[in-house]
């Protein structure tokens, strides 16, 4: 049972022990009353004084424990102690009950079916072991009381007038009244408790079912809160891309209309048309990744893939990249395992993988860094690693790097340009082949990542990766 | 002559603003966003800046004019705004409701003879 559950039970214990406090004032009341009734119809048949005696004996401890186990509960003590304090009770209670028979009849007086009463109200309260516990003792109880009667080892108090005197001491009888009564006893015990477990455990259940619709809520809200975070940042990024397209048009403009206004003296002409061609071709870029990522919803055909070699695009994109890599006087270590199988994907495609993620490890990591490219094979998957010394990526950001138009703060201030749109490229490609990526990083030192891809011969291959990093 | 500082994220603007004031004869300086623009402020006591409102965080460029507004050694400059956010969803965003330190608007693309005849009127 959870926690919370037995918070919930440990409420109940005083509310039922309460309960079980206010029936006894109930039953003195009316047992009082009967005795006064009985004696004023039809005279003093019974020692009245040790009757009394016994139902003051109740009537006090009854006074002290009203509203005692409330009180405990709220004070913290265990419910195992509160249920041990509700089991003394109904054990002083069988007593009390087989006193008042000892002294007004015993086996000539009905009243002895109450043990049933209190077997089924301590059923109630408590447990079914309990409840067999209470069957015992009243058995105990009422058969000693009977036995000790009829030996004479107690006195017995004949209800004159109501019944013969002597029925005390008539064996048969007094077995069958031991037998009924235990009999029925482990019977009520056994009937009670399971009604009594049934309603308790569909309780619980409801109260978890509760708890669980709780819960299910909170989920909901922050859902909901997070699809409205996605909404607003798709609608920052629609302003963005909307500001990003037009402010290269916008460079590109102001120089023409310098030069064909003569602003630009003769000799920086040319200078500044390079200006103009190179912001033209960032716009170009830009527009093909948004393009590029738009494609990657169309539905792809098996039989359209045209398979490829993946180690000699990674040899076209290492030469394209060369100037760059020189540029910033970076150290590249290239790796590639001969005879490997062609990838189950268009050169087209795993030409920008390579491309995305060898020019972001170029962009973000500082002249005269190194860059480390790595392809292997796994199976019936190739697996490539790209990995830098550069800047690195801090773990909140690592999940978030996928996303679209999402750059960290630190690729931010390490170069202006990027889309943010690059590794969701890469991420949706591999994925559309049946790859998968991810990411390793430590802030400042660098990052890896690996990618897997399918070869012709299989497309579905475990990942293995993570004992990469550590060799 | 008068020296102008260009604050603006977009190196091809900067370059395109200080052809066209440097063949008038200005003294130009430039500074990449916002935080380097007021440092240029203090540092090269320009008499006139020219500013993008859209850097690196929208809105950037107000931000740069409120600071300077709110600085009184700063405050008596003349900032021309620079902006490519008419008829476009920024517009949205621009604070319409309060008053914003500036001393007049260009728009992007420039037009070299506007933005010239402006400067010389908020210089003189």
């Amino acid at each position: 049972m959870s926690v919370l559950a037995d918070v919930a039970v440990s409420g109940q214990i005083g509310r039922r022990a309460q309960w079980l406090s206010l029936l006894r004032w109930v039953v003195l009341t009316l047992i009082g009353l009967a005795i006064l009734l009985g004696n004023e119809l039809m005279g003093t048949l019974l020692p009245t004084g040790p009757i009394w005696g016994v139902l003051a004996g109740v009537l006090l401890y009854n006074a002290l424990l009203w509203g005692l186990t409330e009180r405990l509960a709220r004070r913290g003590v265990s419910n195992q102690t509160l249920a041990g304090l509700l089991r003394a009770q109904i054990i002083a209670d069988l007593l009390a009950l087989t006193l008042l028979l000892h002294f007004s009849g015993g086996m000539e007086n009905p009243f002895s079916l109450y043990y049933l009463l209190l077997i089924v109200i301590g059923s109630i309260l408590l447990t079914r072991r309990d409840s067999y516990l209470f069957a015992l003792i009243a058995s105990v109880l009422w058969a000693g009381l009977l036995l000790a009667e009829a030996t004479g080892i107690v006195p017995h108090y004949n209800l004159a007038g109501f019944r013969l005197p002597m029925r005390h001491q008539e064996w048969n009888h007094l077995i069958a009244e031991i037998v009924v009564l235990t009999s029925a006893a482990f019977f009520v015990s056994y009937l009670s408790s399971t009604l009594i477990q049934r309603l308790r455990r569909n309780e619980r259940e409801l109260y978890e079912t509760n708890l669980a619709c709780e819960l299910r809520a909170e989920e909901l809200a922050e859902l909901n809160a997070r699809l409205q975070e996605v909404d607003h940042s798709r609608i920052m990024f629609m302003r963005l891309v909307t500001h990003e397209l037009r402010a290269p048009v916008a460079a590109i403009q102001s120089y023409l209309r310098l030069i064909l206004e003569g602003y630009v003296p003769a000799e920086r002409i040319e200078e500044i048309v390079a200006k103009a061609e190179q912001r033209a071709n960032d716009q170009l870029a830009l527009i093909s990744d948004l393009l590029d990522l738009a494609h990657l919803r169309d539905n792809v055909h098996e039989n359209q893939i045209e398979p490829c070699d993946a180690a000699s695009v990674l040899e076209d994109v290492l030469d394209l990249m060369q100037a760059r890599i020189e540029d910033r006087r970076l150290e590249k270590h290239v790796h590639v395992e001969p005879g490997l199988a062609p990838a189950c994907a268009p050169a087209e495609h795993v030409k920008q993988i390579w491309t995305n993620l060898i020019s972001n490890a170029i962009k973000y990591t500082p002249d005269g860094g190194e860059i480390r490219v790595t392809l292997s094979g796994c199976g019936n998957m190739l697996r490539g690693i790209v990995e830098d010394t550069g800047i690195g990526i801090a773990p909140e950001d690592q999940k978030r790097i996928f996303e679209q138009f999402f750059r960290t703060e630190r690729a931010k201030s390490a170069s202006r340009q990027g889309t943010g749109l690059g590794l969701s490229i890469v991420q949706g490609l591999v994925e559309r082949y049946g790859g998968e990526i991810r990411v390793e990083s430590v802030v400042g030192q660098g990052a890896t990542f690996y990618f897997t891809l399918p070869t012709i011969s299989n497309e579905h291959c475990v990942l293995s990766m993570s004992s990469e990093r550590a060799s | 002559m008068a020296k102008i500082l260009i604050v603006d994220d977009d190196p091809d603007f900067c370059e395109a603003t200080r052809v066209v004031l440097e063949s008038a004869g200005y003294q130009v300086v430039t500074a990449p966003d916002g935080e380097a623009g007021l440092r240029g402020v203090v540092d090269e006591k320009p008499d006139l800046v020219i500013l993008d409102i859209i850097m690196e965080t929208v809105l950037e460029g107000l931000h740069v004019s409120q600071e300077m507004a709110n600085d009184p050694n700063k405050s008596h400059i003349p900032i021309l705004m620079v902006t490519s956010i008419a008829n476009t969803d920024y517009a949205a965003l621009f604070p319409t409701d309060e008053y914003i330190h500036i001393n007049g608007f260009v728009s992007k693309p420039i037009s070299p003879a506007n933005l010239l005849s402006r400067v010389a009127t908020l210089l003189s």
